[in-house]
């Protein structure tokens, strides 16, 4: 088997809102499942550091953006939709 | 979208509108574009736009955070924990209310106990009293702080001077994304520290006050641990620790499960416990190691009743177990005690409750089955004096005795008395136990005895044994001759008033009091006040509850003992013979009167040499015991006659009567009566009467012949067997006309002992009448029988008759001799006339005529001379007539007169006495006996005449008592005609009886005939027997002396004697029997008799050899003369048997036909004709 890579996500959130809320639940949710020991996830709240949600070209809460592995991915939603969700991410791997 | 247009003089509102409209579509827009997954939009400059849903949401969020704060604020200031945030250097960040007003309260801490101050810091630079904690709680926030833990606590003191206080500082991290540091909370717990310092007080208590008591006690939480136990139960129990620490109840329950006789009903118990939690158990458990333990078990409930867990307490009851052991082997041998004693007996803890009670308490208070006592229910049975009475008693923890009353559960009253003893230990009393006792009949019984006492029927008395007397009841008083006063001033005692012989009795008597509780009654004296002494019985009886006192009877026997003295000087008198007895034989005293009766000395007596037994005849000895067993039942026996054996061997008969003394059965009295003399008497008597000079016989009351003599026997014609089979009875014999006469005379006789003598008749056993005179009187001893005397009136009845019959025709005579003398005067010219008359006529049919009244006439005219004859025949002139002559005419007169065929005989001898009489009347005699013999020879026979002289001595007299012994001539005519039957016989001499046919006699020949023979002094009978003959037979007194030397017959002619041969005479009638025996023994021979022909053969069989010659009697019952002289002839073919019969013997009967008699006796027959005929018989060889 080849190594298992490592994930690492950014999740960029509107403070309590209900779209992000459900964001980061669902991220730590499949992270867990799929991706356990293996993931990295931080979590940007707009309205605390907007300047780095404009750095990376973030337009509309909640986006995730998975840096690696590459490709880099944008996925932008509350992530509700998992299989969705796992294809884009190429999941399972 | 265009908005210029407006913009001069555009309203901002209206732009604000529109340009809100655009933000709504933008909005719309980008929720499509978006589909719903996104919250806001970042535009240049990085600002976010939050859409709708997001602004709303933040909205809210912003809201409830607010009021999240709010309500967080709110609560951490009510919290009664001072809470105060700190950062990750220990300043506080922010603080609570209650923080804030500690730090007011206790401003000791100053203002810098607020926000931006370090705490830790603060902590770190405590000094004071508090400064130890305050160091430690600072080092303890700083790892907190650091992380290096999750918790700090710690508790500390706050002590102000007014009270005490404790406080708790926690300590714990808060690691939010925000924030890093620590809350600090410290928290007052006083309450819980006092609570905890109680607590602990309490528990050391709790266990001091376990560990100090007896018992073990072991409390179980719900769960089953071992929350508290003391020391005493792993004593107890001998628990191994880790038994004991167990969590789990069950293995402790096991482990002491296993100590026990009967695990499994302990587990049982527990389980059931267990499963009913709010349940008390008590139980008394024996273990195997023999100790018996008493197990307690309690829910342990908290302040709010909830179940907490369960507390056993253990109970070491072994002592109280043994002593329940004891109390119960105790009470079984109180209750076996109670049994026989009827006490009850009780046991009580003191100071209680248990009681245990005996069967018999029980039974005293009549309660219910199942009823337990305790000390207050036993109390509450007690009246209220009594209730009152007892509990001060016990309260003085003294031994009590009390009579008390109670009721009973059934609501009776009764008299009890209860007894305690009290039982110590360690100083203390442990138990009271005693005896419970219905006195109820006691009190009953002791208030008879007290009306027993008053009522004066005996004389009483209470004495103790110091010899006085406590009381008495009047009668003793009375008897005693002393007063109420005497008697209260203490004047009387008991020993006092004993004369000084008694003393050794009383002191013996009281002894077996004292063993007894009573004594048996003996006889003493007491010494009245006068001085005087009176003989008494006294019997004396303690009282169970005090054996030092007791009661007495006193019976005054002065009335006893005079009784007594008069019996004696009877006894001494020897009016009768008197002896005293025991049962078993010895005769222990008698009067001189019965010494002498039995020939004994008093030396013999004394010796003890007399007894009954031997006293009495062999055969009487029965009859003496039967006697003896009679008196037991009646006080005495019937008196009875028997022999007693003197001392010289003689036999003397007694009638003796005995009875037995009511103090001692085994001893007795008998009166004796000496029945020599009477018996002499009686002998005499006996002797009368067997001597048959009398007819006598002995009768009962009911009836019954119970003796007769053989007169008496003979006159009835019943036989000895007859009498001793019981067979004569004297009411039968009697015929009933006179069964009312013999009643009134049987009154008679029962009111004077006798009766005057009266005529009646009997029957005889074959079934004739015999009239009688009886005399009777009834026995003085035995009034229920007597003795008559009966006479034979028989002769004197035909006396009577005869007598009679000479009146009537005396009477008729003189009637007779009027009217013949009449009638010749009548006929003599009839007569005259005739002879006249036929001398004129001769007319035949005339002369026929006249004859014939001629005829008639001298008919008339000779019976009118016989009747003249007959009436004169009594006078009549009386010259010497020598008979030969009379015969010898009428001998003539017949063979010229009379028929042919009838044949004559005519026997005269040569000597003939003479007769002093009227010869025509003779010749009368003659001819209307010959005439009669004729008439009854209707075809011929022979007619025999004899005359010849005749001694009528003793002898004939006894046979015939009509006649006078003397000489006579006797003439007898005999004929072979038809007879006459008996009847016929009686009344032959009656006048005008007559057997002819009318016309062909007159029927007073023969009354004519007696009436001349009467008035010669003659005699006549006849023997007749009907179709063979009659015989005529005519004594006529002879004259005196012998005239014409033609009686060469000498009277004193000696008559042939005997030689002492033994003759046997056999006849009927005793009086014949008695005379000839007389005469043969006169004229030396020896007779015996026998009254019947079996008795004459068998006496010829055993004496054949010394009888010479049997006389026979031809006519007897039973066995008449001929078969007697068959049977004597079987025996000896050779007997000489002479025949006596009143036939002669031409008219011998045919059943001798076979036997030849050879020697005859003609009954009545003279001492000549026996004693020559005997002669004649013996000269034969």
């Amino acid at each position: 088997m080849s190594k298992r890579p490592h994930f690492k996500f950014r999740l960029y959130v509107a403070g309590d809102s209900p779209n992000s809320t459900q964001a980061r639940a669902n991220l730590q949710t499949l992270c867990a499942t799929y991706l356990p020991d293996r993931h990295e996830i931080e979590v940007v709240d707009v309205l605390c550091d907007p300047k780095r949600a404009l750095a990376d070209g973030i337009l509309l809460t909640p986006t995730l953006i998975k840096y690696s592995p590459p490709p880099i991915r944008k996925i932008i939603g509350n992530l509700s939709q998992t299989q969705t969700v796992l294809t884009a991410l190429a999941l399972p791997d | 979208m265009t908005t210029k247009a407006s913009a001069a003089a555009s309203d901002p509102n209206d732009e604000i509108a529109a340009w809100a409209l655009k933000l709504q579509e933008a909005q719309q827009r980008l929720q499509e574009l978006t589909g719903g997954g996104v919250d806001s939009v970042l535009y240049a400059g990085g600002q976010s736009y939050l859409l709708q849903e997001a602004q709303e949401k933040l909205r809210q969020s912003e809201t409830s955070q607010r009021q999240l704060a709010a309500t967080m604020t709110a609560i951490l200031n009510a919290l009664p924990a001072h809470i105060a945030l700190l950062d990750a250097q220990g300043t506080i960040i922010s603080v609570n209310e209650a923080w804030v007003r500690f730090g007011v309260v206790n401003a000791l801490q100053g203002p810098d106990f607020f926000v931006d101050q370090n705490y830790v810091e603060i902590c770190e630079r405590a000094s004071g009293s508090c400064a130890e904690e305050a160091h430690a709680a600072a080092r303890g926030i700083r790892r907190v702080l650091e992380g290096e833990s999750e918790y700090f606590e710690l508790e500390y003191p706050c002590h102000s001077p007014t009270k005490k206080s404790w406080f708790q500082l926690v300590a714990t991290p808060v690691r939010s994304d925000e924030l890093r540091g620590a809350v600090v909370m410290h928290v007052d717990i006083t309450s819980r520290k006092l609570a905890e310092e109680n607590l602990l007080a309490n528990t050391a208590l709790l266990e001091a006050q376990l560990n100090s008591t007896l018992d073990g006690v072991i409390v179980i939480d719900a769960k089953g641990t071992n929350v508290l136990h003391n020391r005493r139960v792993l004593d107890l129990w001998k628990f191994p620790q880790e038994i004991i620490d167990a969590p789990e109840n069950k293995k402790r329950l096991e482990w002491m499960a296993r100590q026990m006789k009967e695990p499994q009903a302990f587990l049982e118990k527990v389980a059931w416990l267990y499963a009913h939690p709010t349940e008390t158990g008590l139980d008394e458990i024996e273990l195997v190691d023999g100790r018996c333990v008493e197990l307690y078990s309690a829910p342990v409930l908290d302040k709010k009743g909830n179940y907490y867990g369960r507390i056993w307490v253990t109970r070491d009851i072994t002592g109280r177990k043994s002593n329940e052991r004891r109390d119960i082997e105790q009470l079984g041998l109180l209750r076996m005690a109670g049994r026989v004693g009827k006490l009850g007996a009780w046991a009580a803890e003191y100071p209680g409750p248990k009681i245990i009670w005996s069967e018999e308490v029980y039974r005293i208070h009549e309660v219910e089955p199942g009823f337990k006592p305790d000390h207050e229910s036993t109390l509450s049975f007690f009246l209220p004096d009594s209730r009152a009475k007892l509990e001060a008693a016990i309260r003085s923890q003294q031994p009590y005795d009390l009579e008390l009353e109670i009721i009973t559960a059934k609501g009776n009253k009764r008299w009890v008395r209860t007894t305690s003893s009290l039982e110590w230990k360690d100083g203390k009393v442990q138990r009271l136990y005693g005896v419970f006792q219905d006195r109820t009949d006691r009190q009953q019984a002791e208030k008879r005895l007290r009306r027993l006492f008053d009522s004066n029927a005996q004389c009483v008395f209470f004495w103790n044994k110091r010899g006085e007397i406590l009381d008495a009841n009047d009668a003793f008083l009375e008897l005693m001759g002393y007063t109420r006063e005497d008697l209260n001033a203490g004047r009387i005692g008991w020993t006092a008033m004993t004369p000084p012989q008694y003393v050794e009795r009383d002191r013996r008597a009281m002894e077996e009091v004292s063993a007894e509780g009573f004594c048996k009654t003996y006889e003493k004296e007491f010494i009245r006040k006068d001085g005087s002494r009176v003989p008494i019985l006294v019997g004396a009886a303690t009282f169970e509850d005090n054996p030092d006192e007791g009661i007495c009877f006193v019976i005054d026997l002065t009335e006893r003992r005079r009784m007594e003295s008069r019996f004696r000087r009877l006894v001494d008198s020897n009016a009768q013979g008197v002896m005293f007895w025991d049962k078993a034989g010895p005769i222990i005293d008698g009067n001189n009167a019965f010494l002498r009766l039995v020939g004994y000395t008093r030396e013999d007596l004394r010796a003890k040499r007399l007894n009954w037994q031997t006293l009495t005849v062999p055969e009487d000895l029965a009859t003496a015991q039967r006697a003896l067993e009679e008196i037991p039942s009646n006080g005495s026996c019937a008196p009875f006659e028997t022999e007693w054996i003197r001392k010289d061997g003689e036999r003397v008969p007694v009638y003796l009567s005995a009875g037995s003394f009511e103090d001692d059965p085994n001893q007795g009295v008998t009166f004796a009566l000496d029945l020599s003399e009477r018996k002499k008497t009686e002998a005499r008597f006996r002797r009368l009467i067997d001597s048959n000079v009398q007819n006598v016989m002995f009768w009962n009351k009911n009836g019954k012949a119970i003796d007769a003599n053989d007169g008496f026997l003979h006159l009835i014609g019943y036989t000895r067997e007859d009498l001793q089979a019981g067979r004569i009875k004297w009411t039968e014999l009697t015929p009933p006309e006179y069964a009312e006469v013999d009643r009134r005379r049987l009154e008679e006789i029962a009111a004077k002992g006798f009766c005057a003598p009266y005529e009646k008749e009997y029957i005889r056993k074959d079934g004739s009448r015999v009239p009688v005179l009886i005399g009777s009187a009834s026995f003085e001893d035995n009034p229920d029988e007597g003795v008559v005397f009966v006479l034979d009136l028989t002769e004197r009845k035909k006396l009577e008759q005869q007598f009679l019959r000479a009146q009537r025709m005396e009477s008729i005579g003189t009637l007779a001799g009027g009217i013949a003398h009449d009638l010749n005067n009548i006929l003599a010219p009839i007569m005259m006339s005739i002879d006249v008359l036929k001398m004129t006529v001769t007319d035949p049919q005339a002369s026929s005529i006249l004859q014939t009244i001629e005829t008639s006439s001298k008919r008339g005219a000779d019976i009118v001379r016989q009747v003249l004859s007959f009436a004169r025949g009594m006078e009549g002139e009386r010259v010497e007539v020598q008979a030969k002559h009379l015969l010898k005419d009428i001998d003539a007169l017949i063979r010229d007169t009379f028929p042919k065929n009838i044949r004559r005989e005519l026997a005269i001898p040569a000597d003939l006495w003479t007769i002093l009489g009227d010869p025509t009347l003779i010749h009368q005699i003659l001819l209307n006996l010959c005439v009669n013999a004729r008439d009854a020879m209707p075809y011929g026979g022979k007619l025999s005449l004899a005359v010849e002289n005749c001694v009528l001595d003793e002898q004939y007299v006894s046979m015939n008592p009509q006649a006078k012994a003397g000489r006579y001539v006797l003439i007898s005519v005999t004929d072979t005609g038809t007879g006459m039957a008996p009847e016929i016989q009686e009344k032959i001499f009656e006048p005008f009886f007559t057997t002819k046919e009318v016309g062909k006699g007159t029927g007073l020949g023969l009354s004519t005939v007696m009436g001349i023979v009467k008035s010669h002094e003659g005699i006549i009978t006849v023997y007749s027997e009907p179709g063979k003959g009659t015989t005529f037979r005519v004594y006529l007194p002879a004259m005196e002396h012998a005239s014409g030397g033609q009686t060469k017959q000498t009277q004193s002619v000696s008559l042939p004697r005997g030689n002492g041969e033994m003759i046997l005479i056999v006849d009927d009638e005793a009086s014949v029997l008695t005379i000839t025996s007389q005469t043969l023994e006169a004229f030396g021979y020896r007779a015996i008799t026998a009254t019947d022909g079996a008795e004459a053969v068998a006496i010829y069989a055993q004496r054949q050899n010394e009888i010479a010659v049997v006389i026979t009697d031809m006519m007897m019952p039973v066995m008449d003369g001929p078969a007697t002289m068959r049977a004597l002839m079987r025996i000896d073919p050779a007997v000489k048997i002479i025949a006596a019969s009143g036939l002669s013997a031409n008219g011998s009967t045919t059943k001798i036909s076979e036997v030849a008699i050879k020697h005859f006796l003609t009954k009545p027959y003279t001492s000549a004709s026996l004693l020559k005929t005997l002669r004649m018989i013996l000269d034969e060889g």
